[in-house]
């Protein structure tokens, strides 16, 4: 995933860079600080430094971004819980830290410690087969799992991983069983062990679709996709369910309503950029964009289901 | 050739080879800072800049720091990234012999040596050889890290129970934070930062750094009797290379085909090289001893992972470290999508960028010789003024990992007991390969076993891993039998 988004990185931390060299004398007000809970250069990364190109316009201050990676993006999520409510520290990142992260391990913060400002961006997945598979539709893997439970082995890039608790639910909604192999490096792990044959199928996002001998199956969204739309969802197929990986700009309870409000303005102007919208069509993501009250009752909707999925696929509960 | 040839004396193109490169060195040179750090600097720079330029600037600083960090090993002890650590085995006590210049020169030359190797490679073979790898799949991998495991014995010089314990040691660093197959939490004892896992770089900046000054401060009033007529950059003779070919060669294939599987990295192919070469070299007597051989088997192989590392990036869009996967992405978004259709899609693209990676390891040969002249002279800086620099370098060079505090005390922490274990006599090498490799061997062995339902035999009933685990008992046959023709050595700075 990472490995999408470097061109808004540079040109992000270009643009900060000059801003920071330039702008002390210029800005009064104080700086808003975004953590971000992962990596430099890692998809949450570039989508609040694109973010922050246009925020910093809008709201006429300093944006820091701070890269807290560590713990699967606890540590970073952890900071911004316990930042000082005052509506000049907020994070970005996709959903796990705050949505499934609570649910394993025993932390200072869960779903409901957050306002969620806004949903910038949402990813989707595709369930994807190397070209050779003799596989051609969903029907075809559900009907061989039917037939030899256990037996197909599908990728994630880790246990309680998005991709990992949508083949969860899907072999729950079908009434299969098959064998989970998580593999690090992300989606280029798990292509590479799929074009090696050392798994069967593995969901993975649009990018590397177009670019290796893979084929989509069926895409775990409400809707097709542009980019693939002779792919099926899962839910016409008939399995009632969707999954996206999504990420919100997030403030720790408390902060001043009318601040909250000027940041979701900011928000969504942001997210209507130039920048920020050919960022979204180089990593093929639909524009998704939803306000704070939207994402509010999104982020517990969500932690409930991730729950019910970690539960389902035995991860610990603490 | 011509077109691929002007393309790459455009101003920009030579400017991000000449800087890019210049800064990998100076940057690997220093203690604590490493690759990872040299990159993020220089990434503000692509913005704005075409395809090949960008890639070249990161290539660039990718190979000179890989190359730089051997300086300081040689000169200080004190590896300048993880990746030399074992050149200063060989390294340090050749300086110490009175001949810094030439021992540089024999690094430089077996750099140079190393990544052109690899980038030939690169050249020649990329397609096929990236599409054979994908048939290593878990099983394989964990093969080959037993192969690498049994390193430990042989750099274990002195007492190989000592070696084994501080592989375990090492692998067990490894395995606190979350388990890679069911993400239950281990030996976080509770605390936050623990839960994901010990950073690995910074134990390593600890082990090797942050414990030599330890050791140098205890002997910190003795004045260094410094030869400066030594410290000029000086390339071996060729016969004393020619003595040496086999090695070179041997460890430009090592690192080379390391550096093709994903997952194990220039730090581990160096040791395993210097393994090899101390187990076949003609000069194995000496290693330890400041003999060249030891220095080129560890600084052509990890300059050679570096065209490794880029076969399968470039031709699966697969990277394989922290590194080759900034490079990859930075491919797609400068609209270069590396995968099989690359090199049939943009073949002049491909030709122009192999070009570059070869004139970016003469370059870096270029700027070494000519940097080493200011680079020795640290050896002048009163020692407590060095210490206290390089202990700096390394806690920014922490802290600059993820931005946390606790990876400084981790840094620390492993600064003492890399310190107290130097003073028993345990070989920091075996802590640093079972460390390195941990991950992976857990990795690959809980997967190989999901595969084969639990059957360790199984494991190996698939032609490669089978084949290399035959290769891997026959290595510890003989290293075992040529261990025993000597000595046990015990001294307390038996360090690596």
């Amino acid at each position: 995933m990472a490995r999408l988004f470097a061109r808004p990185v540079m040109r992000a931390l270009a643009a900060l860079g000059l801003a920071v060299s330039l702008a002390p004398a210029a800005h009064a007000a104080d700086p808003l600080t975004l953590i971000v809970p992962w990596g430099a250069g890692g998809s949450s990364d570039v989508y609040a430094r694109t973010l922050a190109l246009s925020m910093e316009k809008t709201l006429g201050t300093d944006i820091v971004i701070l890269n807290r990676p560590g713990a699967a993006g606890t540590l970073g999520t952890t900071e911004v819980a316990r930042a000082k409510p005052d509506g000049n520290t907020v994070g970005v990142s996709a959903l796990a830290p705050f949505t499934m992260q609570p649910h394993l391990r025993h932390l200072a913060y869960d779903v409901s410690s957050f306002d969620y400002i806004c949903k910038p961006y949402s990813s989707p997945m595709a369930l994807v087969v190397s070209d050779d598979s003799d596989f051609k539709t969903l029907d075809d893997v559900i009907g061989y799992a039917k037939a030899h439970p256990g037996e197909l082995k599908y990728g994630s890039p880790g246990p309680g991983s998005l991709p990992h608790l949508a083949m969860v639910e899907l072999g729950q909604k079908a009434g299969v069983e098959w064998t989970h192999l998580p593999t690090q490096g992300g989606d280029t792990g798990n292509v590479r062990n799929l074009l090696g044959h050392h798994i069967d199928m593995v969901p993975i996002q649009i990018v590397p679709i177009a670019s290796n001998p893979i084929r989509p199956l069926a895409v775990f969204t409400d809707e097709r996709l542009a980019d693939l739309p002779d792919v099926p969802t899962v839910k016409e197929l008939g399995y009632d369910m969707a999954h996206v990986i999504w990420g919100a700009m997030f403030a720790p309870k408390g902060v001043d309503p009318a601040r909250l409000a000027q940041l979701e303005d900011a928000c969504a102007a942001a997210v209507a950029s130039d920048e920020y919208q050919s960022l979204l069509e180089t990593v093929k993501v639909p524009d998704l964009y939803t306000g704070m009250d939207e994402t509010n009752s999104f982020a517990v909707e969500e932690s409930d289901k991730f729950k019910r999925l970690l539960a389902a696929a035995g991860m610990t509960q603490q | 050739m011509l077109d691929i040839l002007l393309t790459l004396l455009r101003p920009d193109t030579l400017l991000a080879m000449v800087g890019g490169t210049a800064l990998g060195v100076v940057v690997g040179a220093i203690p604590g800072l490493g690759s990872i750090l040299g990159l993020s600097v220089v990434l503000p720079f692509t913005f704005g800049m075409d395809a090949l330029p960008s890639i070249v600037l990161l290539i660039g600083v990718y190979a000179g720091s890989v190359y730089g960090g051997s300086v300081s090993a040689i000169l200080i002890n004190m590896p300048g990234t993880p990746q030399s650590a074992a050149t200063s085995l060989d390294g340090y006590p050749m300086a110490v012999g009175g001949q810094p210049g030439l021992a540089i020169g024999w690094a430089t030359l077996a750099s140079l040596v190393g990544g052109t190797f690899s980038a030939v490679v690169l050249m020649l073979i990329a397609a096929p050889v990236a599409t054979f790898s994908l048939r290593f799949g878990p099983p394989e991998f964990f093969a080959l890290t037993l192969m690498a495991l049994t390193c430990v014995v042989a750099v274990s010089r002195g007492s190989v129970i000592k070696g084994l314990i501080a592989a375990v040691v090492g692998l067990f660093v490894a395995v606190v934070g979350s388990d890679p197959m069911t993400g239950d939490l281990r030996f976080d004892f509770g605390v936050l930062e623990l839960s994901g896992g010990v950073n690995r770089v910074a134990v390593l900046i600890g082990l090797f750094a942050l414990s030599e000054v330890f050791m140098q401060a205890r002997s910190v009033d003795t004045p260094t009797a410094v030869d400066t007529s030594a410290l000029a950059f000086r390339l071996p003779p060729w016969s004393a290379v020619a003595a040496r070919l086999k090695t070179l060669l041997k460890s430009c294939l090592i690192g080379t085909g390391i550096g093709i599987l994903p997952g194990t990295g220039a730090t581990a192919a160096s040791f395993i090289s210097y393994v090899e070469a101390k187990r076949s070299g003609r000069f194995r007597a000496n290693f330890g001893k400041g003999e060249p051989e030891g220095i080129i088997a560890s600084e052509a192989a990890n300059n050679a992972v570096t065209g490794g590392a880029l076969v399968p990036s470039l031709a699966l869009g697969i990277p394989g470290d922290a590194v080759t996967a900034l490079i990859v992405s930075l491919l797609i978004v400068k609209g270069v999508q590396p995968g099989p259709f690359l090199f049939m899609r943009d073949p002049g693209f491909i030709h122009s960028l192999f070009a570059a990676f070869i004139i970016i390891n003469i370059l870096m040969a270029l700027i070494g010789a000519a940097l080493t002249g200011v680079f020795a002279r640290i050896l002048a800086v009163p020692t407590a003024i060095l210490l206290g620099a390089i202990t700096l370098f390394s806690m920014i060079g922490a802290y600059s990992l993820a931005g946390s505090g606790a990876d400084v005390i981790t840094c620390l922490v492993a600064g003492v007991v890399g310190f107290v274990l130097r003073l028993a006599g345990v070989p920091l090498a075996a802590l640093a390969i079972g460390l390195v490799l941990g991950p992976l061997v857990e990795e690959s062995l809980r997967q190989s076993l999901i595969m084969t339902d639990g059957s360790f035999v199984a494991i190996f009933l698939r032609p490669y891993s089978g084949a290399v685990l035959v290769l891997t008992v026959a290595l510890l046959a003989a290293v075992t039998l040529g261990n025993r023709g000597e000595r046990p050595q015990r001294t307390t700075d038996e360090v690596a």
